[in-house]
Protein backbone atom coordinates (compact mmCIF):
# COMPACT_ATOMS: atom_id res chain seq x y z
CA UNK A 1 0.00 0.00 0.00
CA UNK A 2 1.53 3.37 -1.00
CA UNK A 3 1.77 6.46 1.06
CA UNK A 4 -1.12 7.90 -0.61
CA UNK A 5 -3.70 4.78 -0.42
CA UNK A 6 -2.56 4.64 3.92
CA UNK A 7 -3.51 8.53 4.09
CA UNK A 8 -6.45 8.06 2.52
CA UNK A 9 -7.42 5.10 4.37
CA UNK A 10 -6.66 7.03 7.82
CA UNK A 11 -8.91 9.90 6.37
CA UNK A 12 -11.48 7.37 5.79
CA UNK A 13 -11.41 5.64 9.32
CA UNK A 14 -11.50 8.71 11.13
CA UNK A 15 -14.34 10.17 9.05
CA UNK A 16 -16.09 6.91 9.82
CA UNK A 17 -15.01 6.67 13.70
CA UNK A 18 -16.25 9.91 14.27
CA UNK A 19 -19.57 9.13 12.93
CA UNK A 20 -19.96 5.70 15.17
CA UNK A 21 -23.65 5.42 16.01
CA UNK A 22 -22.63 3.51 18.96
CA UNK A 23 -20.55 5.69 20.50
CA UNK A 24 -22.80 7.36 23.07
CA UNK A 25 -24.20 3.96 23.66
CA UNK A 26 -24.01 3.82 27.49
CA UNK A 27 -22.54 0.61 28.69
CA UNK A 28 -24.86 -1.95 30.20
CA UNK A 29 -26.71 -2.47 33.25
CA UNK A 30 -24.56 -4.90 35.41
CA UNK A 31 -28.16 -6.86 36.50
CA UNK A 32 -29.13 -7.29 32.65
CA UNK A 33 -26.01 -8.39 31.43
CA UNK A 34 -26.04 -11.10 34.53
CA UNK A 35 -29.77 -12.11 33.52
CA UNK A 36 -28.28 -12.23 29.73
CA UNK A 37 -25.80 -14.40 30.26
CA UNK A 38 -27.34 -17.03 32.92
CA UNK A 39 -30.50 -16.71 30.64
CA UNK A 40 -28.41 -18.19 27.60
CA UNK A 41 -26.89 -21.07 29.98
CA UNK A 42 -29.79 -21.85 31.51
CA UNK A 43 -31.27 -22.54 28.28
CA UNK A 44 -32.92 -26.07 28.04
CA UNK A 45 -30.85 -26.50 24.14
CA UNK A 46 -27.69 -26.75 26.35
CA UNK A 47 -28.63 -30.15 27.56
CA UNK A 48 -28.81 -31.41 24.20
CA UNK A 49 -25.29 -29.17 23.17
CA UNK A 50 -23.66 -31.02 26.13
CA UNK A 51 -24.87 -34.46 25.08
CA UNK A 52 -23.69 -33.26 21.48
CA UNK A 53 -19.82 -33.21 22.52
CA UNK A 54 -19.55 -36.46 23.38
CA UNK A 55 -22.82 -37.61 20.79
CA UNK A 56 -23.89 -40.98 22.71
CA UNK A 57 -26.15 -39.98 25.04
CA UNK A 58 -30.17 -40.40 24.47
CA UNK A 59 -29.48 -43.05 21.68
CA UNK A 60 -31.75 -46.09 20.73
CA UNK A 61 -29.64 -49.21 20.28
CA UNK A 62 -31.94 -49.13 17.15
CA UNK A 63 -30.21 -46.36 15.93
CA UNK A 64 -26.40 -47.56 16.91
CA UNK A 65 -27.61 -50.38 14.71
CA UNK A 66 -28.35 -48.39 11.71
CA UNK A 67 -25.11 -46.33 12.30
CA UNK A 68 -22.95 -49.49 12.33
CA UNK A 69 -24.63 -50.93 9.48
CA UNK A 70 -24.16 -47.62 7.32
CA UNK A 71 -20.55 -47.28 8.29
CA UNK A 72 -19.96 -50.29 7.03
CA UNK A 73 -22.16 -50.18 3.93
CA UNK A 74 -19.98 -46.79 3.49
CA UNK A 75 -16.50 -48.40 4.68
CA UNK A 76 -13.62 -46.71 3.17
CA UNK A 77 -15.08 -44.80 0.19
CA UNK A 78 -16.75 -42.27 1.88
CA UNK A 79 -16.70 -39.69 -1.24
CA UNK A 80 -14.96 -36.67 0.87
CA UNK A 81 -15.18 -34.27 -2.42
CA UNK A 82 -18.61 -34.48 -1.58
CA UNK A 83 -17.98 -31.77 1.18
CA UNK A 84 -14.36 -30.24 0.03
CA UNK A 85 -14.85 -26.25 -0.11
CA UNK A 86 -14.77 -25.35 -3.37
CA UNK A 87 -12.88 -21.82 -4.11
CA UNK A 88 -12.72 -18.97 -2.61
CA UNK A 89 -15.86 -17.77 -4.57
CA UNK A 90 -18.87 -17.38 -2.46
CA UNK A 91 -22.24 -18.00 -3.95
CA UNK A 92 -23.52 -14.73 -4.68
CA UNK A 93 -24.81 -13.79 -1.15
CA UNK A 94 -24.92 -10.17 0.43
CA UNK A 95 -27.46 -8.82 -1.93
CA UNK A 96 -31.36 -9.68 -2.64
CA UNK A 97 -30.65 -13.53 -3.68
CA UNK A 98 -28.48 -16.36 -3.18
CA UNK A 99 -27.96 -18.02 -6.44
CA UNK A 100 -26.49 -21.72 -5.95
CA UNK A 101 -26.30 -24.36 -8.45
CA UNK A 102 -26.79 -28.20 -8.63
CA UNK A 103 -24.79 -31.41 -10.06
CA UNK A 104 -25.88 -35.04 -9.45
CA UNK A 105 -23.32 -36.73 -7.00
CA UNK A 106 -21.75 -39.62 -9.05
CA UNK A 107 -20.02 -41.27 -5.83
CA UNK A 108 -21.13 -42.82 -3.24
CA UNK A 109 -22.37 -41.18 -0.06
CA UNK A 110 -21.54 -39.87 3.78
CA UNK A 111 -24.34 -40.43 6.26
CA UNK A 112 -25.49 -36.78 7.11
CA UNK A 113 -23.55 -35.59 9.93
CA UNK A 114 -23.05 -32.61 12.64
CA UNK A 115 -19.26 -32.09 11.25
CA UNK A 116 -19.75 -31.99 7.36
CA UNK A 117 -22.91 -29.75 8.47
CA UNK A 118 -20.83 -27.19 9.89
CA UNK A 119 -18.29 -27.06 7.05
CA UNK A 120 -20.62 -26.13 4.90
CA UNK A 121 -20.86 -22.37 3.53
CA UNK A 122 -24.48 -22.02 2.97
CA UNK A 123 -27.03 -23.52 5.02
CA UNK A 124 -30.70 -22.18 5.61
CA UNK A 125 -34.18 -22.96 6.14
CA UNK A 126 -36.87 -22.02 4.03
CA UNK A 127 -40.15 -22.91 1.56
CA UNK A 128 -39.94 -23.89 -1.86
CA UNK A 129 -42.01 -21.37 -3.59
CA UNK A 130 -41.80 -22.61 -6.94
CA UNK A 131 -40.10 -25.36 -9.45
CA UNK A 132 -39.86 -23.92 -12.77
CA UNK A 133 -37.79 -23.26 -15.64
CA UNK A 134 -35.15 -25.49 -13.93
CA UNK A 135 -34.71 -23.45 -11.05
CA UNK A 136 -36.08 -23.92 -7.69
CA UNK A 137 -36.82 -20.79 -5.60
CA UNK A 138 -36.73 -20.87 -1.65
CA UNK A 139 -38.27 -18.10 0.79
CA UNK A 140 -35.86 -18.20 3.28
CA UNK A 141 -36.84 -18.15 6.78
CA UNK A 142 -33.40 -18.51 8.90
CA UNK A 143 -30.01 -18.27 8.05
CA UNK A 144 -27.37 -21.01 9.60
CA UNK A 145 -24.58 -20.14 7.26
CA UNK A 146 -24.32 -17.26 4.56
CA UNK A 147 -26.39 -15.57 3.36
CA UNK A 148 -28.25 -13.65 4.46
CA UNK A 149 -30.94 -13.10 1.79
CA UNK A 150 -34.45 -13.05 1.88
CA UNK A 151 -34.85 -15.74 -1.41
CA UNK A 152 -32.58 -18.46 -2.14
CA UNK A 153 -32.34 -19.65 -5.93
CA UNK A 154 -30.87 -23.37 -7.29
CA UNK A 155 -30.20 -23.58 -10.90
CA UNK A 156 -29.84 -26.81 -12.09
CA UNK A 157 -29.91 -28.54 -15.82
CA UNK A 158 -33.05 -30.25 -16.20
CA UNK A 159 -31.99 -33.82 -15.30
CA UNK A 160 -29.83 -32.57 -12.23
CA UNK A 161 -33.35 -30.59 -10.96
CA UNK A 162 -34.89 -33.76 -11.45
CA UNK A 163 -32.30 -35.57 -9.69
CA UNK A 164 -32.71 -33.19 -6.66
CA UNK A 165 -36.73 -32.97 -6.45
CA UNK A 166 -36.44 -36.83 -5.97
CA UNK A 167 -32.90 -36.66 -3.69
CA UNK A 168 -34.89 -33.84 -1.62
CA UNK A 169 -38.21 -34.98 -1.76
CA UNK A 170 -38.95 -31.35 -3.19
CA UNK A 171 -42.82 -29.91 -2.84
CA UNK A 172 -43.80 -26.59 -3.58
CA UNK A 173 -45.10 -25.01 -0.29
CA UNK A 174 -42.88 -27.37 1.72
CA UNK A 175 -40.17 -26.56 4.33
CA UNK A 176 -36.80 -27.74 3.65
CA UNK A 177 -33.28 -27.33 4.88
CA UNK A 178 -30.38 -26.66 2.41
CA UNK A 179 -26.85 -26.84 2.64
CA UNK A 180 -24.57 -26.07 -0.12
CA UNK A 181 -20.29 -25.83 -0.69
CA UNK A 182 -18.83 -24.03 -3.08
CA UNK A 183 -22.12 -22.88 -4.66
CA UNK A 184 -23.57 -26.14 -4.95
CA UNK A 185 -26.25 -27.70 -3.10
CA UNK A 186 -25.08 -30.78 -1.01
CA UNK A 187 -27.58 -33.37 -1.83
CA UNK A 188 -26.84 -37.40 -0.43
CA UNK A 189 -29.25 -36.47 2.83
CA UNK A 190 -27.32 -32.82 3.79
CA UNK A 191 -30.74 -31.29 2.18
CA UNK A 192 -34.26 -32.39 2.66
CA UNK A 193 -37.50 -31.34 4.51
CA UNK A 194 -37.23 -29.63 7.35
CA UNK A 195 -38.04 -32.27 9.75
CA UNK A 196 -36.88 -35.20 11.92
CA UNK A 197 -33.35 -36.17 12.16
CA UNK A 198 -32.30 -33.75 9.76
CA UNK A 199 -33.84 -30.64 11.41
CA UNK A 200 -31.66 -32.31 14.84
CA UNK A 201 -28.68 -32.35 12.60
CA UNK A 202 -29.45 -28.85 11.77
CA UNK A 203 -29.84 -27.39 15.43
CA UNK A 204 -26.65 -29.05 16.69
CA UNK A 205 -24.61 -27.67 13.88
CA UNK A 206 -25.52 -24.47 13.93
CA UNK A 207 -27.11 -23.60 17.49
CA UNK A 208 -30.64 -23.38 16.90
CA UNK B 1 -19.02 -40.14 36.97
CA UNK B 2 -21.64 -37.82 38.16
CA UNK B 3 -18.98 -35.64 40.68
CA UNK B 4 -17.09 -35.31 36.56
CA UNK B 5 -20.25 -34.52 34.99
CA UNK B 6 -20.64 -31.88 37.83
CA UNK B 7 -17.09 -30.07 37.31
CA UNK B 8 -17.46 -30.36 33.57
CA UNK B 9 -20.80 -28.65 33.54
CA UNK B 10 -19.25 -25.94 36.17
CA UNK B 11 -16.07 -24.96 33.90
CA UNK B 12 -18.31 -24.85 31.22
CA UNK B 13 -20.13 -22.69 32.66
CA UNK B 14 -17.03 -20.66 34.06
CA UNK B 15 -15.60 -20.38 31.01
CA UNK B 16 -18.49 -19.01 29.17
CA UNK B 17 -19.67 -16.51 31.56
CA UNK B 18 -15.96 -14.95 31.26
CA UNK B 19 -16.22 -15.16 27.75
CA UNK B 20 -20.37 -13.52 26.99
CA UNK B 21 -19.04 -10.84 29.63
CA UNK B 22 -16.28 -10.13 27.46
CA UNK B 23 -17.93 -9.99 24.03
CA UNK B 24 -21.32 -8.52 25.52
CA UNK B 25 -20.42 -4.96 25.15
CA UNK B 26 -18.66 -5.88 22.17
CA UNK B 27 -22.01 -7.52 20.44
CA UNK B 28 -23.99 -4.55 21.48
CA UNK B 29 -22.22 -2.02 20.28
CA UNK B 30 -22.25 -3.80 16.82
CA UNK B 31 -26.26 -4.47 17.00
CA UNK B 32 -26.61 -0.52 18.12
CA UNK B 33 -24.90 0.32 14.64
CA UNK B 34 -27.30 -1.84 13.09
CA UNK B 35 -31.26 -1.79 14.45
CA UNK B 36 -32.77 -0.50 16.62
CA UNK B 37 -32.54 -0.65 20.38
CA UNK B 38 -35.84 -3.40 20.84
CA UNK B 39 -34.40 -5.34 18.07
CA UNK B 40 -30.64 -5.03 19.30
CA UNK B 41 -31.86 -6.44 22.86
CA UNK B 42 -33.47 -9.58 21.41
CA UNK B 43 -30.56 -10.37 19.19
CA UNK B 44 -28.45 -9.93 21.57
CA UNK B 45 -30.08 -12.74 23.74
CA UNK B 46 -30.39 -15.16 20.75
CA UNK B 47 -26.45 -14.26 20.41
CA UNK B 48 -25.71 -15.59 23.51
CA UNK B 49 -28.04 -18.34 22.98
CA UNK B 50 -26.50 -19.87 19.69
CA UNK B 51 -22.70 -19.09 21.28
CA UNK B 52 -23.39 -21.13 24.42
CA UNK B 53 -25.28 -24.00 22.00
CA UNK B 54 -22.12 -23.61 19.96
CA UNK B 55 -19.53 -23.54 23.37
CA UNK B 56 -17.76 -26.35 21.68
CA UNK B 57 -16.69 -24.18 18.23
CA UNK B 58 -15.68 -21.02 20.16
CA UNK B 59 -12.38 -20.48 18.73
CA UNK B 60 -9.50 -18.65 20.89
CA UNK B 61 -10.85 -15.04 19.17
CA UNK B 62 -14.11 -15.15 20.11
CA UNK B 63 -14.75 -11.63 18.86
CA UNK B 64 -15.28 -12.11 15.25
CA UNK B 65 -17.06 -15.93 15.55
CA UNK B 66 -19.53 -14.24 17.81
CA UNK B 67 -20.28 -11.28 15.80
CA UNK B 68 -20.76 -13.40 12.81
CA UNK B 69 -23.61 -15.26 14.87
CA UNK B 70 -24.82 -11.59 15.73
CA UNK B 71 -24.81 -10.82 11.98
CA UNK B 72 -26.77 -14.02 11.16
CA UNK B 73 -29.37 -13.71 14.47
CA UNK B 74 -30.28 -10.31 13.08
CA UNK B 75 -31.11 -11.22 9.80
CA UNK B 76 -33.40 -13.53 11.02
CA UNK B 77 -35.02 -11.40 13.51
CA UNK B 78 -35.53 -8.36 10.63
CA UNK B 79 -37.23 -11.11 8.01
CA UNK B 80 -39.27 -12.83 10.72
CA UNK B 81 -40.06 -8.97 11.21
CA UNK B 82 -40.48 -8.46 7.53
CA UNK B 83 -42.95 -11.42 7.08
CA UNK B 84 -45.14 -10.55 10.36
CA UNK B 85 -45.36 -7.22 8.58
CA UNK B 86 -46.37 -8.96 5.47
CA UNK B 87 -49.07 -11.23 7.13
CA UNK B 88 -50.82 -7.97 9.11
CA UNK B 89 -51.31 -6.42 5.46
CA UNK B 90 -48.94 -3.72 6.40
CA UNK B 91 -47.30 -2.12 2.86
CA UNK B 92 -43.72 -1.96 3.92
CA UNK B 93 -43.14 0.76 1.43
CA UNK B 94 -45.70 2.79 3.28
CA UNK B 95 -43.37 2.07 6.83
CA UNK B 96 -40.26 1.35 5.89
CA UNK B 97 -38.02 -0.36 8.59
CA UNK B 98 -34.25 1.66 9.45
CA UNK B 99 -32.64 -0.99 9.21
CA UNK B 100 -29.04 0.62 10.20
CA UNK B 101 -28.89 3.35 12.04
CA UNK B 102 -27.16 6.57 10.33
CA UNK B 103 -23.35 7.53 10.98
CA UNK B 104 -23.81 10.27 13.20
CA UNK B 105 -23.02 14.34 12.68
CA UNK B 106 -21.88 13.34 9.63
CA UNK B 107 -24.90 13.51 7.25
CA UNK B 108 -23.08 13.62 3.86
CA UNK B 109 -21.20 10.51 4.44
CA UNK B 110 -24.82 9.09 5.78
CA UNK B 111 -25.96 9.64 1.76
CA UNK B 112 -22.57 8.41 0.74
CA UNK B 113 -22.73 5.04 3.02
CA UNK B 114 -26.37 4.37 1.41
CA UNK B 115 -25.28 4.64 -2.27
CA UNK B 116 -22.89 1.92 -2.12
CA UNK B 117 -24.10 -1.44 -1.91
CA UNK B 118 -25.34 -2.47 1.44
CA UNK B 119 -22.21 -5.22 1.71
CA UNK B 120 -19.80 -2.65 1.03
CA UNK B 121 -21.25 -0.62 3.63
CA UNK B 122 -20.94 -3.24 5.87
CA UNK B 123 -17.40 -3.98 5.28
CA UNK B 124 -17.01 -0.57 6.11
CA UNK B 125 -18.86 -0.66 9.55
CA UNK B 126 -16.80 -4.13 10.25
CA UNK B 127 -13.72 -2.18 9.55
CA UNK B 128 -13.97 0.93 11.16
CA UNK B 129 -16.46 0.56 14.01
CA UNK B 130 -15.74 -2.89 15.01
CA UNK B 131 -11.95 -2.09 13.99
CA UNK B 132 -11.86 -5.56 12.23
CA UNK B 133 -8.56 -6.66 10.21
CA UNK B 134 -9.48 -8.25 6.49
CA UNK B 135 -8.86 -11.98 8.66
CA UNK B 136 -11.34 -11.44 11.37
CA UNK B 137 -14.04 -9.69 8.63
CA UNK B 138 -13.33 -13.00 6.78
CA UNK B 139 -14.12 -14.92 9.91
CA UNK B 140 -17.62 -12.37 10.34
CA UNK B 141 -18.62 -12.87 6.74
CA UNK B 142 -17.67 -16.46 6.27
CA UNK B 143 -15.34 -15.83 3.21
CA UNK B 144 -11.85 -16.45 2.50
CA UNK B 145 -9.51 -13.64 4.17
CA UNK B 146 -8.11 -12.66 0.29
CA UNK B 147 -11.64 -11.56 -0.54
CA UNK B 148 -12.50 -9.94 2.83
CA UNK B 149 -9.08 -7.43 1.60
CA UNK B 150 -10.02 -7.63 -2.05
CA UNK B 151 -13.86 -6.30 -1.01
CA UNK B 152 -12.81 -3.82 1.47
CA UNK B 153 -10.43 -2.72 -0.68
CA UNK B 154 -13.49 -1.89 -3.04
CA UNK B 155 -15.63 -1.01 -0.54
CA UNK B 156 -13.50 1.60 0.59
CA UNK B 157 -12.58 2.84 -3.36
CA UNK B 158 -16.99 3.10 -3.26
CA UNK B 159 -17.22 5.02 -0.70
CA UNK B 160 -14.52 7.20 -1.57
CA UNK B 161 -15.82 8.26 -5.19
CA UNK B 162 -19.40 8.45 -3.73
CA UNK B 163 -17.98 10.85 -1.01
CA UNK B 164 -16.55 12.89 -3.51
CA UNK B 165 -19.84 13.15 -5.49
CA UNK B 166 -21.44 13.80 -2.21
CA UNK B 167 -19.09 16.56 -0.97
CA UNK B 168 -19.15 18.44 -4.44
CA UNK B 169 -22.78 18.20 -4.98
CA UNK B 170 -22.98 20.17 -0.86
CA UNK B 171 -19.91 22.14 -2.49
CA UNK B 172 -17.47 21.44 0.07
CA UNK B 173 -14.56 20.08 -0.74
CA UNK B 174 -13.09 19.23 2.48
CA UNK B 175 -13.89 15.61 3.76
CA UNK B 176 -13.94 16.76 7.29
CA UNK B 177 -15.49 20.33 6.79
CA UNK B 178 -19.41 21.32 6.97
CA UNK B 179 -20.37 18.43 9.59
CA UNK B 180 -24.29 19.38 9.66
CA UNK B 181 -24.19 18.49 13.82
Amino acid sequence: MSDHDERDDTELLTRLRAADPASSLPPADPHRVAHLVEAAMSDTGTRASGSRESGTRNRSPLTWLVAAAAVVLIGAAVVFGLVNRGDDTPPSAGGPLTQLGYQQHAGRCMLPNVAVLRRQTVAFRGTLTSLEDGTATFDVTRWYAGGPTDVAKVAASPTALDDLVRAARLRVGEEYLVSATGGTVTSCGFTGPASGHLQDLYAQAFGG
Amino acid sequence: MGSVEAFDVEERRSRFETVAREALEPLRRFLARRTDPTTADDVLADTLLVLWRRYGELPADVLPFAYGVARLCLANAQRGARRQRRVAGRIATLDPPRATPEPVGDDRLAVALDRIPSADAELLRLWAWEQLTPGEIATVLDISPNAASIRLYRAKEKLRAELRKVDAGSGHESPTEGRSR
